[in-house]
């Protein structure tokens, strides 16, 4: 099943978003290994040139590290994983307020209705 | 390496008026998928009949793995027209012999092994098979030559979502990494993501040619997208 | 490669021809015991109607099922090297590692060795209808006397009748590789004429024969070989014109075949332009 990408961003960016997402959500742990980039490029229907790119900036930041013959490996760094926790958070959060400006909503009106559906939930 | 296809001047008249290619300059280097796209009439059958040997040149050259076209570029590029073009009396297990006995990089057993997994039966005759499965079968076997460059023309054009998913996986799954392919296509929103870099051909020329990641970076959309921008009617 | 192209294109072309051709002896053997059955055996009254009319009919029967046979086999090795290189399998053929004369070449070959097989088994056949044992034992107790009135006397009396056989067959092989390489030359050069190449094919065969004609005539007008009549000062016993006018027109064909041939590969080199 290919995976779900926009057509009018970089496709690297995009995968280098997809494994973070998995790596965060627990689909790869600390220490996994990675498959092939020839096997990630055939699930995600992508050109493997095109995900060997995104695997080699992962890599540069150090999500990811890869040992000469065998193969790429996930970060055992905690305080990376942290960081890139809050990155993705803050990204999500930044999104989310940007949206809410284009609905109308000023910052702080926006808060006072995330604190509301908060209680509302629990 | 030195580049599989390198193409300087090239210019294919058809009549005193009438130019398919104009001047046509082109590079592509090994271990890539590129996507051919223009409208019809652009130029980009001549160019594949051009690099199949189907066509002579009326100017400029063309070289594959720096060699002109002949008997030895032929053993090294594995073409997919887009229309039928077996003899359809011959069952599959028969076109499977011709292409071993013609061709030494032809790989039997991926070629089965494919059609294995299609359900398709060597014994079935070629006219008997449904369109979508002769076109297939045609793909299986082209894919199945070890081949430096690999010309597909429409390979997905009239086949069912899929069916078109199953063919572009064969595509990445056969692909090696020093081989690259050449993919003529209308369907440019399908493909897009499978593509490392996309060739605009209009009226005889090449008018773009850059990755997918620099356009939709530089463009801010996507392939397809700026191809209907470009070849607005 | 060339023994590969020649094993495909025999492949294709058997599918069809072995069946013709097996037909074209059973009916030879259907009219053997047909004519040692009730026409010719010695009892029968062969004079009458009935006899006679279905002799005729049977006759004329087995004579269209030789000439279906024939044109069968020009047709399908027609067909065969038209679709094979022109219509779209030529996607297949010619991006195959092979040039275009290997093409030519293996095509040529494959074609002749029907035209012979088919004069062969025509040859067959028509023995099978007619060496009856009645035909047989006359033919034998007249040998000297056909010979003489076939005209095989003076410097040739001696010939044996397999020497006559070897030299007739040398020139049926290069009759049959003649016309084939006419076929394909006329076909070549359909190809040239852009929105009509059958038509143009067509035309191109009519107009070779038409000019190998003509040139043959002149020729023969010029060497005095036009009969005893216009030149009866050279003595001419029937081999002796046979010789004349057989190695002529062999000499005649070759030549042309040469020219044709070169002309077809040419085209097919040059002018390659798959629709």
């Amino acid at each position: 099943m290919p995976w779900d990408l926009d057509n009018d961003r970089p496709i690297y960016v995009q995968l280098m978003e997809k494994i973070r997402l998995d790596i965060m959500s627990g689909v790869y742990r600390p220490g996994d290994k990675l498959p092939s980039v020839r096997d990630l490029a055939l699930d995600a229907a992508v050109n493997p040139n095109t995900m060997q790119k995104a695997l080699s900036e992962l890599e540069r930041n150090g999500l990811v590290y890869s040992q000469r013959t065998s193969g790429r490996f996930i970060t055992e760094d905690e305080n990376m994983l942290k960081q890139l926790k809050t990155e993705l958070a803050a990204e999500q959060i930044r999104q989310f307020f940007e949206k809410m400006k284009q609905l109308g909503f000023e910052d702080s009106e926006t808060l006072a209705l995330v604190k509301k559906a908060v209680k509302e939930e629990s | 390496m030195n580049p599989i296809l390198e193409c300087k001047g090239l210019s294919k008249k058809y009549t005193d008026a009438f130019y398919a290619l104009d001047n046509l300059d082109l590079t592509l280097e090994r271990g890539q998928i590129v996507g051919l796209l223009g409208p019809n009439g652009s130029g980009k059958t001549t160019l594949i009949k051009l690099i199949n040997d189907a066509l002579i040149p009326t100017s400029g050259t063309i070289l594959i793995d720096g060699k002109e076209p002949g008997v030895e570029t032929k053993k090294i590029v594995s073409y997919l027209p887009d229309r039928a073009y077996f003899d359809p009396s011959m069952k599959v297990k028969d076109i499977l012999s011709y292409f071993a006995d013609f061709y030494d990089n032809f790989i039997m057993e991926r070629a089965a092994h494919m059609l294995e997994d299609l359900d398709i039966d060597v014994n079935a005759r070629f006219k008997n098979l449904s369109k979508g499965t002769q076109e297939k079968v045609q793909l299986i076997l082209v894919m199945s030559r070890d081949a430096a460059l690999y010309v597909l023309d429409e390979p997905i054009g009239g086949v069912d979502p899929a069916a078109r998913d199953y063919i572009l996986k064969t595509i990445l799954t056969n692909y090696n990494d020093n081989a690259t392919v050449l993919l003529s296509t209308h369907l440019i929103g399908d493909i897009e993501n499978v593509l490392d870099r996309v060739v605009f051909i209009r009226q005889g020329r090449v008018s773009l040619n850059a990755t997918v990641d620099e356009i939709r970076m530089q463009q801010r959309k996507s392939v397809d997208a700026l191809f209907r921008e470009v070849f607005k009617c | 490669m060339l023994g590969k192209l020649i094993k495909y294109d025999l492949k294709s072309m058997n599918r069809y021809l072995i069946l013709i051709h097996a037909f074209l002896l059973l009916a030879s053997a259907a009219m053997r015991a047909f004519l040692t059955g009730p026409v010719l055996s010695a009892g029968t009254d062969w004079r009458s109607t009935e006899a006679m009319l279905s002799f005729t009919l049977f006759i004329i029967l087995y004579f269209i099922i030789v000439s279906a046979a024939s044109f069968a086999t020009s047709i399908v090795i027609v067909v065969r090297f038209y679709k094979n290189l022109f219509s779209g399998q030529g996607y297949l053929t010619r991006t195959l590692p092979v040039t275009s004369g290997q093409h030519l070449l293996a095509k040529t070959i494959s074609g002749s060795i029907w035209v012979i097989v088919n004069f062969l088994v025509t040859v067959l056949s028509i023995v099978i209808v007619v060496a009856t044992p009645y035909v047989v034992s006359q033919v034998k107790a007249n040998n000297s006397f056909i010979r003489t009135a076939l005209g095989i006397t003076g410097e040739y009396a001696d010939m044996s009748w397999w020497t006559i056989i070897a030299i007739l067959m040398a020139m049926m092989i290069i009759s049959a590789v003649s016309s084939v390489i006419t076929y394909f030359a006329s076909i070549a050069i359909g190809q040239l004429v852009s929105n009509h190449r059958v038509l143009g094919a067509i035309a191109a065969y009519f107009v070779i024969t038409t000019i190998v004609s003509i040139a043959s005539f002149i020729c023969m007008a010029i060497l005095g070989l036009l009969g005893t009549a216009m030149d009866p000062v050279k003595e001419v016993s029937g081999m002796n014109y046979f010789f004349d006018i057989s190695s002529f027109s062999c000499i005649v064909s070759i030549a042309f075949s040469v020219i044709l041939y070169i002309a077809a590969y040419w085209i097919m080199k040059k002018k390659i332009d798959l629709e």
